[in-house]
């Protein structure tokens, strides 16, 4: 049994199986596939938190669907991170495809160890690994503040 | 043997020209025996998204370098890795990076502790990969290093540095730090400059040093 969702699991699982050198590919992969900012976001990039842990200029926003969100609430996930800067728009990119859509329930039970459960610490170092640890405490947090407002 | 130094009139204003070359002198020189260009980044994807062609990758946080346990490769360890990447002693090295070289001249600094005779950064461009990082101050505005005159008014009317003084760069874990070191020692040319390795990460750590805190420098007998 596994304390991730269906997604992070198969996340976790497709870096396992490979090299350390196809992990920084997939890596990439990840890092192209990150979707654009919503234009309500390119507009107001003050509705964006900074993630200063990033080497790069990484920012996020969260949305809750419901007005008065509880724990089933739908949570939206938004990253924006430059493309020169590869590795920070690859971590982004597996969060957002691992936490987009998911309940505020299931974004909170998210372990925090997950970046380290990559693989990538060799392949990318433990240094590099922290902004993406940095981002999901980071819209746990925003996730916890929406529940409790 | 080495190749010929840069001839840029650009390059003559700081004390050691010959540490840096333009992507004009690259570029008129790329493919030539005996040289060696190498991309060294912060961010380790950047270079499998484009790079100058034939350049080599170094990664100085995976493959050579542990900031935590600060197991540094010795020298038969860095013989090994240039012999990896094509580099042989008469070799000339020109290293680049992103963000204004941050990485590039950290390892051009361990490239210089090792004694390698001839090692040069690029001045600028980035190319392909070109980024432009607001908080990289040390560079101007195109990616080259700030005139002399500018440089000068940073660290010795700025900071009090001159070429008596002793001064040691750091930073966090001394990869920032190897930036500034490069602009004192081969661009002003102060000769008592060095990098201190361990940095923050052991001075911060290290019980009973003394620290200051705040803007001002402070002095050992008030600390």
């Amino acid at each position: 049994m596994t304390d991730l969702t269906p997604t992070l699991s198969a996340i976790v699982e497709d870096f396992a199986a490979l090299t350390e050198r196809e992990r920084l590919e997939l890596l990439l992969e990840f890092s192209e596939n990150l979707p654009d900012l919503p234009a309500r976001f390119t507009d107001h990039p003050e509705l964006l938190e900074l993630v200063p842990e990033c080497q790069s200029p990484l920012f996020l926003a969260v949305e809750l669907a419901d007005d008065a969100p509880t724990a089933d609430s739908l949570v939206r996930v938004f990253f924006s991170a430059p493309r020169e800067a590869p590795t920070t728009r690859g971590f982004a990119g597996i969060l957002h495809e691992a936490l987009d859509g998911l309940t505020a329930a299931e974004v909170l039970a998210v372990p925090d160890d997950v970046p380290n459960r990559l693989g990538l610490a060799r392949a990318v170092s433990p240094l590099r690994l922290r902004g993406m640890s940095a981002m999901l405490t980071r819209v746990k947090r925003r996730v916890e503040r929406a529940l409790t407002a | 043997m080495a190749l010929p130094v840069d001839p840029n009139p650009r390059l003559a204003q700081y004390t050691h020209p010959e540490r840096l070359v333009t992507t004009e002198w690259l570029a008129a020189n790329l493919g030539r025996e005996g040289l060696v260009v190498v991309e060294s980044d912060e961010d380790i994807l950047v270079y499998a998204t484009g790079h100058i062609p034939g350049a080599v990758h170094i990664d100085w946080q995976t493959e050579l370098n542990d900031p935590v346990v600060r197991d540094y490769v010795d020298g038969a360890g860095f013989a090994a890795l240039c012999g990896a990447k094509g580099i042989a002693r008469e070799t000339t090295v020109v290293i680049y990076g992103d963000k204004s070289n941050w990485w590039a001249a950290y390892a051009l600094w361990v490239f210089t502790l090792f004694g390698h005779p001839d090692v040069r950064l690029l001045d600028g461009g980035h190319i392909p990969t070109a980024a432009s990082v607001p908080w990289a101050r040390a560079a101007a505005a195109d990616g080259t290093f700030k005139p002399r005159a500018e440089l000068e008014e940073i660290y010795l009317a700025g900071a009090g540095l001159s070429a008596d003084r002793e001064a040691i760069a750091y930073c966090r874990i001394g990869e920032r730090s190897s930036h500034t070191w490069f602009v004192l020692r081969f661009l002003l040319g102060l000769p008592k400059v060095r990098n201190y390795d361990g940095s923050w990460t052991e001075w911060g750590s290290s019980v009973g040093v003394p620290i200051v805190q705040g803007e001002a420098p402070g002095s050992i007998e008030a600390a």
